[in-house]
């Protein structure tokens, strides 16, 4: 007759839990004891059932996802000639029509080079094959890690500067980021930003923001990692905004607003996973919301 | 993502990122079989066989990936396409009249516990197939289903696995499931 201590074993057995040693003794076991092999029969087809209730489920998920067709050996080869043909004739159109251009040839060069020359763009946009992204913002644009296609595709970035001209961002009062610490004495709670000079600037780009809500061990920390930001908790977007600044020497510093809350992010060269700490600072907290409100 | 970070969401049990990689890696693993005289139906099985042996060998924490994941999944077709040739090969006439009926019994019975499985809550159903497919331990059950500690989960499987104990065996007597 199996015991209850048997048939604990056997479902360690069945799913490779006990060790070589147990596992010899337990099929010593089961070889003489009929009852539990009988009970062994039943508990493997058992565990053969839930594992193919699982199979079916992952595969019935990933039938739902929609994939393009691959198509026939024979059906590929004529839709590479018919892409091929029409390749070929879009790059003979496209050498006629621009051997025909003429007026059009300054503009290609606007293109070319549109960080050095703003007005132009400005005057003709129709010129313009990037993103309509100001000279400010493109400046960024490359001193940020994240490219735009990347920052397009990535539903979480959050902006939180709007897209401005540089006359309007020139115009900002430059916030001043200081650290906590100088004014409160041995405070380590909040080990924040180096001070940067008066002259921090807003960022206009904004680092890839990548939210995980489904973590169970991490439910309010972040993370910098391969140039992006990782939330861990919660965060809905219109809940949550991310500020940058940069000082003189391009060192940015970034918070996170949650909730009416603000929490310093660090950036420390390391990918470890920090707790979200917020802010107690007065005089910090209310210039973040006074920037915020610009 | 990069494929480090694809393969720890992946040991976690991270579902989504399991669909990434399918609709990544869909093509070229398609390919394999419809070049080597497969349909596109019999592609997508194989290639969503191999995704999920390698979804529960990295969820059970038996995998040391030493290559590139598409590298890994694509032998893992490889071998599952050359069985189901090798398969296909060796079955004569009689030998599937044969085979047909010998797997009719077993089908009725593995379509008795498939039943019973239905049967179980939704999250009876998680806590067995994550312990007995995906072999997570009791603290990552725990931590996936939100139960509050260990000693829960522990719990909730030990009830679950009775209650679908007792419904198979309600579907018909033990003499029915003895070889």
């Amino acid at each position: 007759m199996a015991t209850e201590r048997d048939l604990e074993l056997l479902d360690d057995y069945l799913t490779n839990r006990l060790n070589a040693q147990d596992r010899v003794a337990f099929e010593t076991k089961l070889e003489a004891d009929p009852d539990l092999k009988s009970e062994y029969n039943l508990q493997q087809r058992l565990v053969k059932g839930i594992q193919s209730a699982r199979v079916a489920e992952l595969k019935g998920m990933l039938n739902n996802i929609p994939v393009a067709p691959v198509g026939t050996g024979g059906s590929a080869l004529i839709g590479k000639l018919a892409a091929g043909t029409f390749v070929v004739g879009a790059v003979i159109i496209g050498i006629y029509l621009y051997n025909n251009r003429g007026e059009e040839t300054q503009t290609t060069q606007q293109v070319e080079t549109p960080v050095q020359q703003p007005e132009q763009n400005a005057t003709e946009p129709n010129a313009q094959t990037e993103t309509d992204s100001t000279p400010e913002e493109k400046r960024q644009d490359v001193a940020a890690q994240p490219e735009n296609t990347n920052a397009a595709s990535k539903p979480e970035v959050t902006t939180t500067v709007p897209q401005e001209d540089s006359e309007v961002v020139a115009e900002r009062t430059p916030i001043k980021v200081y650290d906590p610490n100088e004014e409160a004495e041995g405070d380590k709670s909040e080990d924040a930003a180096e001070p940067v000079s008066t002259e921090a600037r807003p960022a206009g780009a904004a680092i890839i923001v990548e939210v995980d809500k489904t973590n169970k061990k991490y439910n309010f920390h972040y993370q910098f990692r391969g140039g992006r930001l990782y939330l861990y908790g919660p965060f809905e977007k219109p809940l949550y905004e991310i500020l940058e600044f940069f000082g003189a020497d391009d060192k940015r510093t970034t918070f996170l607003y949650y909730k009416e809350g603000y929490y310093l992010l660090k950036e420390d060269g390391t990918e470890k996973i920090k707790a979200l700490t917020p802010i107690t600072d007065a005089v910090l907290i209310q210039k973040l919301t006074e920037y915020r409100k610009k | 993502m990069n494929e480090k970070e694809i393969f720890e969401r992946i040991k976690q049990g991270d579902e989504k990122a399991l669909e990434f990689l399918y609709k990544k890696y869909y093509r070229m693993m398609t390919k394999l079989v419809i070049t080597n005289s497969g349909t596109e139906e019999e592609a997508r099985d194989i290639y969503q066989d191999a995704l999920i042996v390698f979804w529960q060998k990295a969820t059970s924490g038996n995998l040391v990936l030493t290559s590139k994941i598409s590298t890994y999944i694509y032998s893992i077709c490889q071998n599952l396409w050359r069985k189901e040739l090798d398969r296909k090969k060796r079955l004569s006439n009689e030998e599937k009249d044969t085979a047909v009926a010998l797997d009719m019994d077993t089908a009725e019975k593995e379509k008795i516990i498939a039943r019973c499985i239905d049967q179980l809550g939704e999250t009876c159903k998680k806590v067995l197939m994550y312990y007995y497919f995906e072999e997570m331990s009791m603290q990552d059950i725990a931590d996936k289903l939100g139960f509050a500690n260990t000693d829960t989960a522990k719990t909730k499987k030990y009830k679950c696995k009775k209650k679908l104990d007792d419904l198979v065996k309600a579907q018909y007597s033990e003499q029915d499931f003895l070889d």
